[in-house]
């Protein structure tokens, strides 16, 4: 006999926290050796919180399992997929910050920002290029002429001294 | 000189001193403006004016710090509340249900109250910092040792469950999730590094300000952009509406108790304004008769949150003024200015530099009278930013955020942390966890385990010896009070299911 769907997600659940505690306690043993002022040690505190962590996630999963076991079947609320462009609202911020340190905020960012708002559906030229500009000059303007914050400036080569020109241009 | 007299003679020297009101007006603008964009906060206006300070008088610059606190503590809920986007820790709280109140269309009772009770609670503040500062802070300072303040921390953490979680379960292993990321770095007894790996990045531990743009902003972004996908996201409505009388009316116990809690928790050093805003939030949900409205858009929880940050700001002036003990970090950046002037705060403060004693006390009232006016103004225009479409504001906010990480320690890992934070945060959220948990979690446990292990050393590893004294004693009792009454309730909740059932 297999397992409902819901009473799958719950098991699921389960090992993931549990797995999570098992991880951070075999790692508490890296720093569990007695320290000078502190009776208890280092990985007390930690431990203490993993063994309620633990005890928590299997209370509730006992919980969920007796409520799934008792309630009506549910009309069994269909798990959404991830879609591809779902991906890619989080894949592009975290390409952008792959490139950040190396291409540099200056050259990196008008490209994210274009980039972003086609993802998120804007496609008409105008609006895609205006709203970046207006972002990337707005955020220049606040950021590095008035705030002095130093943005990384990228460390290819090209890239670094294309930023630096830029912002000595600026400020 | 009574302290009345004091603050008469500074208000005196305030408004007809023109350096004074100048230094006065470019604080308040300067505070708001730094206060509200993360990462580059009231903290950073401190550190950069620092050395010019030495340039001024010193009752003007003392007085411009204590102006830019007041301001900046404000500053950040407009964004907070608009944009999900805290613009300094102590408004971390005021995002729980001041940004759902902006998704509801009412982002003008959520802003109007923020402003209303910021200066509020920095009224009574001041009102009470002029009253009664040499009192206070000796009582405080005596009666708050680590022991209490660890059980002040249960206190906080024993409500912190039933916040914006679908069940007890989940909002106790958010709570723990935050513990457990507060542990990461060195320990407070002896620095030995905790779940570093090696990097000598995370000694220091995860940094609050990119967990928190992570966990509200960029998660934010996530979820309207998936909403955006599935063409469920609908236009937001802006209600510019102030909150109307009678609703100020419903939540007086609210402020009247941030207040008081926001007040003591300025008090006590090291405890200041982000932690009052946590542990108002708790009290507000710990006395409603609807918690479960909390994390969804209900006005007391905006309301706790901003009367207790600033309530703690002139409260944090008392230990600095009356004993020289600094509250946080823009209030030890004030030691540095009486320290660059030659001279140390403390009692003898009152006996040498009246002056500057009473024009400090006029500034802060005068600079929240100031919030209430400026607040509202900003109430009727900043709002209006909600009128942009998603797809539009989505990757400034995204920008800002970026900034707003790497700006604190120029570090690009704490960038990564952020969006890592954001994806994690995304979905925690889609499984019913609670992002306000892990932060409750979060900031409340770094200093719950280092008020823990002094008040072990202090009490010989007795545990039970945290009974023995009174102010503890109470805060423990009441905590474990309330951990057993929601898990009663808890049970009682979930054999409802069962029990409806096996009636059918």
């Amino acid at each position: 006999m297999s397992a409902s769907p819901q009473a799958k997600g719950i098991w699921i659940e389960l090992v993931v926290w549990l797995g999570l505690t098992l991880v951070a306690f075999v790692l508490t043993f890296q720093f569990s050796a007695e320290v000078g002022s502190y009776a208890w040690g280092a990985a007390s505190w930690p431990r203490a919180i993993i063994l309620m962590m633990a005890l928590g996630a299997v209370v509730q999963c006992l919980f969920r399992l007796r409520q799934a076991s008792g309630a009506p079947a549910a009309a069994g609320k269909k798990a959404a997929a991830l879609p591809i462009k779902l991906l890619l609202v989080f894949g592009v911020p975290l390409l952008y910050v792959f490139l950040l340190p190396r291409t540099g905020f200056y050259v990196t960012t008008p490209f994210f920002l274009l980039a972003y708002l086609m993802v998120l559906g804007e496609r008409r030229p105008k609006v895609l290029i205006g709203v970046s500009l207006l972002i990337y000059v707005l955020i220049n303007l606040l950021f590095s002429v008035l705030f002095f914050v130093a943005l990384p400036t990228g460390t290819w080569p090209g890239f670094y001294d294309f930023s630096n020109w830029l912002v000595s241009l600026l400020q | 000189m009574s302290t009345i007299e004091i603050f008469l003679s500074g208000a005196a020297i305030l408004f007809t001193d023109p350096t004074a009101l100048m230094l006065f007006a470019g604080g308040l603008v300067g505070g708001m403006l730094f206060g509200s964009i993360p990462g580059i906060n009231m903290l950073t206006l401190g550190a950069v004016i620092l050395p010019f300070t030495a340039a001024m008088e010193p009752t003007h610059a003392i007085m411009l710090y204590a102006v830019i606190y007041c301001a900046g503590v404000f500053g950040g809920a407009i964004t907070a509340i608009l944009f999900n986007i805290p613009g300094s820790p102590e408004n971390a709280p005021t995002a729980f249900d001041g940004y759902p109140l902006a998704q509801s269309g009412q982002a003008g009772k959520a802003v109007g109250a923020a402003v209303s009770c910021s200066a509020l609670g920095g009224l009574a503040s001041a009102t009470l910092m002029i009253l009664a500062t040499p009192l206070i802070a000796a009582w405080a300072v005596r009666a708050f040792g680590p022991p209490e303040i660890f059980a002040l921390i249960c206190f906080g953490l024993a409500v912190s469950a039933s916040v914006g979680a679908q069940n007890l379960w989940r909002g106790w292993l958010s709570v723990l999730l935050g513990l457990l990321i507060a542990t990461i770095g060195s320990d407070p007894a002896d620095g030995v590094a905790r779940f570093s790996f090696g990097t000598y990045y995370l000694l220091a531990g995860i940094h609050f300000i990119p967990l928190i743009l992570g966990m509200f902003a960029v998660a934010e972004v996530f979820a309207q952009g998936e909403k955006l996908l599935a063409g469920s996201q609908g236009r937001i409505k802006v209600g510019l509406d102030f909150p109307s009388f009678a609703e100020f009316w419903r939540v007086r116990f609210t402020v009247l108790r941030s207040m008081v809690v926001g007040f003591f928790a300025g008090i006590l050093p090291g405890i200041g304004a982000t932690l009052a805003a946590f542990l108002s939030y708790n009290e507000a949900v710990r006395w409603s008769k609807t918690p479960e409205k909390f994390g969804k858009g209900e006005l007391s929880g905006v309301v706790a949150s901003e009367t207790a940050n600033n309530a703690a700001t002139g409260a944090a002036m008392i230990p600095l003024l009356a004993l020289g003990l600094p509250g946080g970090a823009l209030t030890a950046m004030m030691i540095g200015v009486f320290q660059i002037h030659g001279m140390e705060p403390g009692p003898l403060v009152f006996i040498t530099s009246p002056d500057l004693v009473g024009v400090t006390f006029a500034a802060m009232f005068f600079a929240n009278l100031c919030i209430f006016g400026l607040g509202w103004l900003q109430t009727k225009t900043v709002v209006h930013l909600l009128r942009i479409p998603f797809p539009l504001l989505a990757p400034a906010i995204l920008l800002i955020a970026t900034i707003g990480s790497f700006a604190v320690r120029n570090l690009t890992v704490d960038i990564w942390v952020m969006y890592i934070a954001g994806i994690a945060a995304f979905l925690l959220r889609r499984t019913g966890y609670s992002v306000a948990g892990i932060v409750l979690g979060l900031i409340l446990g770094r200093l719950g385990e280092s008020s823990f292990t002094k008040s072990m050393q202090l009490l010989d590893y007795d545990i039970f010896a945290l009974f023995t004294r009174p102010i503890a004693a109470i805060l423990l009792i009441v905590a474990i009070a309330t951990v057993g009454f929601n898990l009663y309730k808890e049970v009682q909740t979930s054999k409802r299911p069962l029990k409806a059932a096996l009636e059918q």
